[in-house]
């Protein structure tokens, strides 16, 4: 039988770890008004499952996936193509970091940077966003630069999440776990 | 399909009724795209593409979801069309909120005719690989099932005084490590879930080589009138 780049099991794992960012996304409530802190619980899901599933090419599967289904369920304010790019940047940014970086989400700084970078792929697209359609570049960056700020904060706290949740996993025997489920 | 946590829920809206329901979504897509690229013609142009698209959307009976989509984007849209004003000019400032009134809308003529089952199919006859197709009408399917187990996990894990006081940014700060009572059940669950699907998507012959679809997507008479109009509109529009 040929062989496949992700298995069936990874495959249908990275599917659902794409169906919690959206629940996750929904579900979060604090009181915070900044932009981008759900951010946190996404980018530590996508930590994760670079981690779960390390090939290059996982993050962009959650991140691609998780844009389809909150195009579908009307999430974000910018219509559906703006939402499908901004969640489907998070994924192939984080890919981009653990490419360039050659490592896992396993060392704390690698996991904080790959979130930052991975959450700035949102800010990424919304800031192309207002370039296309020729809004007025002062105007998008004095508007922006606050978000900046708030996405690279928030970000980094997504990656440490991650890198946490990874810790704890790994010492509750997640891994041998799963090592027997491949 | 709904989704619902805290007071909020997001809901699988499609519209029933519109013609366009009967379009092959690589159809919808193909429109979808193509009404994206006006964005780059001439304020005159978009006026006229405009008014031809308000008809359109008449037809399908999708103008109450594109001013939906519009409605929640009012105070970016005024500021952007007063501040572009003042900096620029009146005509700029038409432009500019034409152009993100459209963009903003477009794609509800995908989304709310389409549902994840027809996108799977769509996939596949792009010839995206069934598993892959596959995994996103699952994705889409496990989201009543994940949002039920976060809100146990929440609710469990509020009642052991587990969750972080988030009150503050400087304590949502200090606190993220506590956030880890939320993740880590999460993702164990959802691992458990991912593994259980798998042997039931096996036992049912998943990776069969000689697998084919009960149902397949065809072009009708309606997909080739709406493609030609499409591609006749954008060269009339693009025409020098």
């Amino acid at each position: 039988m040929k062989q496949r780049y992700f298995s069936t099991f990874q495959l249908i794992l990275l599917a659902l770890f794409s169906a919690l960012v959206i629940v996750a996304k929904i579900a979060l409530r604090t009181p915070l008004q900044m932009s981008g802190h759900s951010g946190i619980f996404w980018m530590a899901i996508i930590i994760v499952g670079a981690r779960v599933v390390p090939k290059l090419g996982a993050s962009s599967i959650i991140g691609v996936t998780s844009g389809l289904l909150a195009s579908f369920l009307g999430l974000g304010d910018f219509g559906a193509l703006n939402t499908f790019l901004s969640y489907a940047m998070v994924g192939i940014s984080s890919d981009l970091m653990l490419w360039i970086l050659h490592g896992n989400t396993d060392n704390a700084v690698i996991a904080v940077i790959v979130g930052i970078f991975g959450h700035l792929g949102k800010f990424l697209t919304k800031w192309l966003f207002g370039i296309i359609t020729g809004a007025p570049i002062g105007f998008v960056a004095l508007g922006l630069l606050r978000a900046f700020l708030s996405y690279v904060i928030f970000g980094a706290l997504g990656g440490l999440l991650g890198w946490l949740t990874l810790q704890a996993l790994k010492r509750a025997g997640f891994f041998a776990y799963l090592a027997e489920k491949r | 399909m709904r989704v619902s946590q805290a007071g909020r829920s997001r809901q699988l809206a499609l519209v029933e009724d519109s013609p366009l329901r009967h379009a092959d979504p690589r159809t919808k897509l193909f429109l979808s795209l193509a009404v994206s690229l006006v964005v780059m013609t001439s304020i005159e142009r978009l006026l006229i593409f405009l008014a031809v698209y308000v008809l359109f959307l008449l037809w399908a009976r999708l103008m109450i979801p594109t001013l939906e989509h519009i409605w929640r984007l009012k105070w970016v849209l005024i500021l952007l069309f007063l501040f572009d004003w003042w900096m620029i000019n009146l005509d700029h400032a038409i432009l500019i909120c034409l152009r993100l009134i459209l963009l903003t809308g477009v794609f509800a003529l995908f989304f709310s005719t389409t549902n994840t089952r027809e996108l799977g199919l769509a996939l596949e006859k792009l010839r995206v690989p069934y598993r892959y197709a596959f995994s996103l009408s699952l994705a889409f399917q496990s989201l009543g099932l994940l949002d039920d187990e976060w809100r146990a996990i929440r609710e469990a894990q509020s009642s052991r005084g587990a969750l972080p006081n988030v009150s503050s940014f400087w304590k949502f700060i200090t606190n993220v490590g506590d956030l880890i009572s939320l993740t880590v059940p999460a993702i164990v669950l959802t691992t458990k879930r991912a593994w259980a699907i798998t042997e039931a998507s096996y036992a049912r012959g998943f990776d069969s080589p000689h697998r084919v679809s009960y149902h397949s997507l065809s072009f009708t008479r309606l997909d080739f009138l709406l493609m030609t109009g499409t591609i006749i509109l954008l060269i009339l529009l693009f025409w020098r």
